[in-house]
């Protein structure tokens, strides 16, 4: 391999990193399963980056990989840890493949949830402060703010949920 | 979906991604997502909602800016080092991130290792990336996810093969039965058994002890053999490998000789002189054998349509590993399009392998079954959008006098079998066979096949989206079915035989293909067309077909 092809691996896996793992993320919703999942998957597009026809799109040849070490990864997890259905996690890989091709649609979500964020009480920033920035567990929330588990799962849900509605408000106005 | 169910989907969503989930809440988000587009396009936005909040306030946001310092400074000044601390200095940033940005980087700094020829840190001592059909773990085939091997880690085999990759670069592949120790990240020590090993440019030095002494590398490609009474071969395939015999009697040197390809030394006991020998490739497996496939020409010989989802291509001209009596260890994917990843197929037990001819499909090669030799593909994913094509010949008389012939059978319950039958005709069955009930088996389509010594080419398609599964022979529609629901499951494909080992192929196969997709009429028929010409079946030596008609019927 030359230095000009490896460079050209490094451009294009730096530019679509972020894109591969929203796709493995539809199939892994748990982030740090889907990050686990990206870090094997580029050793994989590493390996395969000479197979590669620069004719194709590299998002694209990614996730079909991707796609791959999910199932296989999905496989072997299975006795230790709960996941959807194969069979429903295939026609939300279909779907998901032809969304991960539109990079100005996740870019245009980006954005708006920046501005969505900032519309949201003080009190919800706190709860997604302690999930996302603290990285603390549902259950870690639940103690620290001395409430039941599942009235922290309904805050989340929630407060996801009217994320995603002012998300779609901005997109389409 | 009415908006009871979209709440419902929303709350189920967002436990799966806070990873608290139990099973009774994951069936019932099955279920809602099941078929049904509106649903899916729901969840996926939901999650990308979960997705984006990591990337706005936790620790992938320090992925992208670690990944653009990377792209944007000079490769050669940058090291997992100084990403580690840019990392560190970010006051939220949690331990997994700085884990997950080391990985990142190494990928990178593995590149920036191959522009500029540098000596790269290992990260590991070894690793399992590949399993053949070997009896190690839970699973058969393909790398476990407890991969890594750490120093002492001994490996006994009993079945089939396992490949490791050294820190160092060095892939090795063990042959059961083998005992087989990792000692550091460029050395192991192999007490019985057989393996092969290939070793870059920046591993050499690799070194083998065995019982009579050590096998170091001097940039090669090399097969080690010891026997259960430590006689030991080296066989040396390319480039060169230093052999050291351990001194026999104190205060005797240790001797050494310099093999270079071709060659091999055999030390036959403790006190008896080596003999030299011309290395033999064929003692070996070795998974690494294939080296790239090229198959340009090929493919624009051939009509295999671009856009297709091929996942299979086996051509008997190309990619065989042979025993020494023609025996196909394996036989390799041609890799093209969409195929990406080698679903090379593989028979481990010298017994059951088939074997290569090479003048017999008109002066073509094939790979010739005789009712009990198959080759099991590794693992790859199929379902009820299918298309196999096959450039077949039975062995007149010995095909006939059997029941069944299965050239292919695809997923493992229900199969989708391609057989010929005792009266000379091709079948596609689906065969089911649930441990809790009695096995089924449905004939969904059968035509006659020519009554001529020429090979056919067949092709199945199979769509249960259309309702329809078809079957061409040379060319020709010969019979039509309805195309029943098969799982979309990732499994071995067995060639020449079932699952059961019952009713295997006796002939000769020349090419096949397997697409993931139902190709349309037209691009069957092309491809049909151009492997007829590849095999010279011309036009006017086609058969006459009536079309069967064939109602499905259970048996």
């Amino acid at each position: 391999m030359d230095a000009s092809s490896a460079e050209e691996f490094v451009r294009l896996f730096s530019k679509s990193q972020h894109r591969i793992l929203g796709f493995i993320h539809t199939l892994v919703p748990n982030l740090p399963e889907a990050e686990d999942v990206l870090q094997e998957t580029s050793v994989i597009l590493w390996k395969k980056w000479p197979e590669f026809q620069r004719d194709r799109d590299f998002v694209k040849w990614a996730c079909g990989i991707a796609r791959f070490e999910v199932f296989r990864i999905l496989r072997q997890n299975k006795r230790n840890a709960l996941y959807l259905s194969e069979s429903v996690l295939n026609q939300i890989a279909d779907i998901a493949l032809n969304d991960a091709k539109d990079s100005r649609r996740y870019e245009e979500c980006g954005t708006a949830l920046t501005m969505c964020l900032q519309e949201l009480p003080d009190s919800d920033k706190q709860i997604l402060d302690l999930r996302y920035q603290h990285n603390k567990t549902v259950k870690q929330i639940a103690i620290e703010s001395n409430r039941p588990k599942s009235t922290i799962h309904d805050l989340l849900g929630k407060i996801r949920s009217r994320l995603l509605r002012c998300v779609r408000r901005r997109i389409s106005a | 979906m009415d908006q009871e169910d979209n709440k419902r989907l929303q709350a189920l969503a967002s436990r799966l991604c806070d990873g608290d989930i139990d099973a009774e809440q994951l069936q019932e988000l099955s279920a809602l997502l099941d078929q049904d587009q509106e649903a899916i396009r729901e969840y996926l936005d939901f999650t990308s909602v979960h997705l984006h909040l990591g990337h706005k306030l936790g620790a992938i946001q320090s992925i992208e800016s670690a990944s653009n310092e990377l792209t944007a400074g000079q490769p050669e000044k940058v090291g997992v080092a100084q990403i580690t601390s840019n990392a560190s200095s970010n006051n939220y940033i949690s331990a997994r991130a700085v884990m997950i940005i080391t990985l990142a980087a190494s990928v990178i700094v593995a590149s920036v290792f191959l522009i500029n020829r540098f000596q790269s840190q290992t990260t590991f001592i070894a690793r399992i990336i590949q399993k053949i059909d070997c009896d190690w773990g839970d699973q058969r085939w393909g790398a476990p996810q407890t991969a890594l091997l750490e120093v002492g880690r001994e490996i006994k085999l009993d079945r089939g093969l396992m490949v490791l990759e050294f820190g160092n670069g060095a892939e090795v592949t063990l042959e059961a039965p083998i005992q087989f120790r990792v000692l550091a990240e460029d050395r192991g020590n192999l007490s019985f058994g057989k393996l092969t090993a290939n070793v870059p440019e920046r591993g050499r030095g690799f070194t083998i002890h065995i019982p009579s002494g050590e096998v170091i590398d001097l940039g090669t490609s090399f097969g080690l053999l010891v026997d259960e009474a430590g006689i030991s071969e080296t066989h040396v395939f390319q480039g060169r490998v230093l052999l050291r015999r351990d001194a026999v009697k104190q205060g005797q040197s240790p001797q050494e000789w310099e093999l270079t390809a071709d060659h091999a030394i055999r030390i036959p006991s403790a006190t008896q002189d080596v003999e030299h020998l011309t290395a033999n490739r064929s003692h070996f497996v070795d998974y690494s054998h294939f080296g790239t496939s090229d198959n340009a020409e090929e493919k624009s010989r051939l009509a295999v349509p671009g856009d297709a989802d091929l996942v299979l291509w086996l051509d008997a001209g190309r990619r065989q590993q042979l025993d020494s009596k023609n025996g196909v260890i394996s036989w390799g994917d041609i890799c093209v399009g969409r195929n990406s990843s080698e679903d090379n197929a593989w028979q481990i037990d010298e017994v059951r392998r088939p074997h290569w001819i090479e003048d017999s499909l008109a002066g073509r090669p094939a790979v010739r079954f005789d009712g009990s030799t198959h080759l099991v593909t590794t693992p790859f994913q199929t379902g009820d959008e299918v298309t196999i094509i096959c450039v077949f010949k039975p062995r007149s008389g010995e095909q006939i006098s059997s029941l069944y012939g299965k050239l292919l059978t695809l997923n493992a319950s229900p199969s989708l079998i391609l057989e010929t039958t005792r009266n000379n005709q091709l079948a596609s069955i689906l065969f089911l066979a649930n441990p809790s009930s009695k096995k089924k088996r449905t004939v969904l389509l059968e035509g006659p096949l020519p009554d001529n010594d020429l090979p056919t080419v067949c092709a199945l398609v199979y769509s249960h989206s259309a309702n329809r599964a078809a079957l061409y022979v040379n060319g020709d529609l010969v019979s039509e079915s309805h195309a029943p629901s098969i799982p979309n499951v990732e499994t071995t494909q067995i060639i020449g035989n079932s699952i059961q080992g019952v009713g295997g192929f006796i002939g000769d196969v020349g090419d096949l293909l397997v697409f993931n997709s139902a190709l349309p009429a037209n691009q069957a028929t092309e491809l049909s067309n151009s492997l007829m010409e590849k095999y010279g079946i011309t036009a006017s030596q086609r058969e006459p077909r009536v079309l069967s008609g064939l109602i499905p019927e259970e048996q």
